[in-house]
């Protein structure tokens, strides 16, 4: 059978290394748009701090090469889902079944200035490679979600004077609830980095050089700006070919991580799958999801018929030494009435329980993990609380399920 | 609702081990009693045979402790099933399970236990004593406390 | 052949917590029992100490979770093992642990699970009232199962048999 994988990124390779494990002789072309080889982008910030060095992002693969073909930086033009046959580099490439992984990139506002040497995006190595080059010493961010935060408190290690602006009254507003989200901010703000939330980027003001930002209320003096404010899908592709797209932006795809076509299937960034704890529509880009969604459609390619439960928002993040975890949905998503919040605050840590209609629907943590893993998977599992005392209390079952125990003390 | 079950009279097992030949070769394609979903634990000093299989219980430990949600029970039909393409082979429900009758195959590295046979059991078919008998609980428990009645009226006669 | 694995059995166990000491001997060069793989819960209420440590699963969550692939399982074995090269510290694999077995390090700044010393665990070793097995699977669940029927048939078949006065 032969496969061609769109996407050099962690689902196409997820997806290439699947398929190789489950069926040895597949012929299978991974396409990447970049020149490099594959490489966490999760470790990026890492990078920008000097924690980690460059080799130390390309991550091994044990993929058996002469089974596997990947062309570097050979951009897919075209899908013909007619002739079944992609082309790349001027060449006509013939697949079987065909993966679509193109992940998205960033998105950047059309406000003046923004073509500016200065302005930077966190996505790729070379976008790291290019803020090292420019070696910034005053920086200002834009959005306060999983990378801006992570940008921010990199630079900020690094010596910078760091600047957060953030369109919603809090900080990570679509992860954390208000209180938690406060939490941080004061660990960040603690550390030096200034947050101002309810502003919005207006004009990037300079001489052929970023020399400032201009916002709905101040004047900020800076030679850097990274946007962080939300990425889009690459959708492009699928869309010239007539591949459905959904109502959120994301390519379409059922259960089985199937398109419209029945030969093509899609996953990681660039797909909208259902959200795992409500059944609606859901953008999941997250590097665990990716994966999941890219075994499942590796599997099902090969003819196997395996559905995809659902993508779960989790993001764990590391503020200053102090580990905070989200999963799940946000108060505001709930329903008011049949809401049940436990909280549990101690010194150093915060835990936020979120129970609708006898189930966990979101689970927030600033400080410590501990039992936060086994806790997920009783979310994930839609094990009721009243159920998990049930199983805390049934001795046979705690000699195998001892973890419970540390689980009991949030539940109270 | 289904309210059948494998019900085991100890009495009448001799441990010939047909039933776990017979579900290996069923749902493994080989006579191998470590992939039989049906073990009998044999007291050799004793002469008692003990054929342990899954209970089907109300509220299954095997799934309490399955951390992924594999293990389902049907509440309609009573039926315990495990979804083999979700089991991430963590071994813990076979240390959970008070029988010790979750099983797991290593081979492929997920945990099986006794499906039924979807409704036909071949062990209770092939069962040439008559030891395994797949019945109506209210039957069963008819059959077990007609044999205990006897044993008291034997007692009385003496 | 099945890789021997880790067992613990809380009937046997007293707390000592020797076997967390070990384990950080080992591993970090330091009585530290908060590094340790093996962790000992104590349940106050049932006055009984249960064990968690990596069960070393063998679709690994962990594996899926590790945003730099440093996790994988080891070749000839099925035992999860790290390559703490690669490892960032993002914590992301102790989330998807659903038994809360993966250990942060703090000297290291990295995430360990429990390695079984390399096929002969310390804390088996040293566990001085022999709570902590290493066993073959297969060992273990037939033991489980003879276990189980003894006590849940055989004892009372025994009694059945004795009061029906047929013998045995």
């Amino acid at each position: 059978m032969r496969i061609i994988i769109i996407g050099n990124g962690a689902a196409g390779n997820q997806a290439a290394q699947t398929i190789q494990n489950r069926d040895p002789e597949a012929e299978i072309t991974i396409l990447g748009a970049e020149s490099i080889p594959f490489y966490s982008a999760c470790a990026l910030p890492d990078y920008l701090a000097g924690w980690i060095k460059r080799d130390q992002l390309f991550l091994k693969s044990s993929l058996n090469r002469h089974r596997v073909e990947i062309r570097l930086g050979q951009a897919v033009e075209d899908i013909k889902p007619d002739r079944q046959a992609v082309t790349a580099g001027g060449e006509l490439l013939f697949y079987d079944r065909l993966i679509i992984a193109s992940g998205s990139r960033p998105v950047l506002p059309n406000i003046p200035g923004i073509g500016m040497p200065g302005n930077f995006v966190i996505k790729s190595v070379h976008d790291i490679d290019r803020i090292l080059a420019h070696n910034p010493r005053r920086i200002v961010v834009i959005g306060s979600g999983n990378i801006g935060i992570e940008a921010a408190e990199t630079l900020e290690y690094q010596g910078c004077k760091v600047s957060i602006i953030e369109m919603m009254p809090r900080i990570m507003p679509r992860l954390f609830d208000e209180f938690p989200a406060m939490l941080i901010r004061k660990i960040l703000e603690n550390h030096g980095i200034e947050i101002h939330t309810g502003e919005k980027a207006q004009e990037v003001i300079g001489n052929n050089r970023v020399e400032g930002l201009i916002t709905d209320c101040r004047e900020i003096s800076c030679d850097a700006v990274i946007w962080a404010a939300g990425v889009r899908q690459n959708t492009e592709l699928a869309r010239a070919a007539g591949i459905e797209i959904g109502s959120l932006g994301g390519i379409k795809v059922d259960s089985q991580m199937k398109t419209s076509h029945p030969e093509i299937y899609a996953c990681g960034d660039c797909v909208e799958t259902s959200d795992l704890l409500t059944g609606k529509p859901a953008l999941c880009l997250l590097w665990s999801c990716a994966k999941a969604q890219a075994e499942v459609a590796a599997r099902n390619c090969l003819g196997e018929k395996i559905a995809y439960p659902g993508a779960l928002k989790l993001v764990a993040e590391d503020a200053y030494g102090k580990p905070c975890m989200a999963a799940g949905l946000l108060e505001e998503e709930l329903n008011k009435k049949e809401l049940k919040i436990i909280e549990q605050e101690t010194e150093n840590t915060y835990h936020r329980i979120l129970i609708e209609n006898e189930r966990i629907m979101g689970i927030q943590a600033v400080g410590s993990m501990e039992a936060m893993g086994p806790l997920l998977y009783l979310m994930k599992k839609m094990v009721a609380p009243s159920e998990i005392k049930r199983i805390i209390n049934s001795p046979v079952l705690l000699k195998n399920m001892p973890w419970m125990l540390t689980i009991d003390k949030y539940l109270q | 609702m289904d309210t059948r079950g494998i019900f085991i009279d100890y009495h009448k097992c001799v441990g010939c081990g047909t039933c776990e030949m017979v579900c290996s070769l069923v749902h493994e394609n080989a006579c191998a009693p470590a992939l039989s979903r049906i073990r009998i634990v044999r007291y050799r000093r004793e002469a008692l045979n003990v054929p342990v299989t899954c209970a089907f219980c109300e509220k299954p430990p095997c799934l309490d402790v399955c951390p992924v949600g594999a293990i389902t029970k049907n509440y309609e039909t009573g039926d315990v099933s495990i979804r083999a393409e979700l089991c991430i082979g963590c071994r813990q429900c076979t240390q959970a399970c008070p029988f010790g009758h979750m099983n797991f195959n290593a081979a492929q590295g997920t945990a099986f236990k006794c499906d039924l046979c979807g409704g036909d059991p071949q062990c209770v078919k092939f069962c040439w004593t008559g030891a395994i008998e797949y019945l109506d609980n209210e039957i069963a428990v008819d059959i077990k406390r007609s044999s205990f009645a006897d044993s008291v009226m034997q007692q009385h006669d003496k | 052949m099945t890789q021997k694995r880790l067992y613990h059995n809380a009937s046997l166990c007293n707390g000592c917590g020797i076997c967390q000491l070990v384990c950080t001997l080992e591993h970090c060069r330091q009585w530290n029992h908060y590094q340790s793989r093996i962790k000992i819960v104590n349940d106050t209420e049932r006055n009984a100490f249960y064990s968690v440590c990596c069960s070393h699963c063998e679709e690994a969550p962990c594996i899926m979770a590790c945003l730099m692939n440093t996790i994988y399982k080891e070749p000839g074995s099925d035992i999860t093992v790290r390559d703490l090269y690669h490892c960032i510290g993002c914590r992301a694999c102790e989330l998807a642990c659903p038994f809360d077995a993966a250990v942060f390090d703090v000297i290291q700044e990295k995430v360990v699970n429990c390695d079984l010393c390399g096929g002969r665990p310390l804390c088996v070793e040293y566990c001085p009232n022999h709570a902590l097995t290493y066993d073959y699977p297969e060992d273990q669940a037939d033991k489980n199962r003879n276990q189980a029927a003894s006590q849940k048939f055989g004892a009372s078949l025994l009694e059945v048999f004795k009061f029906s006065g047929k013998e045995v």
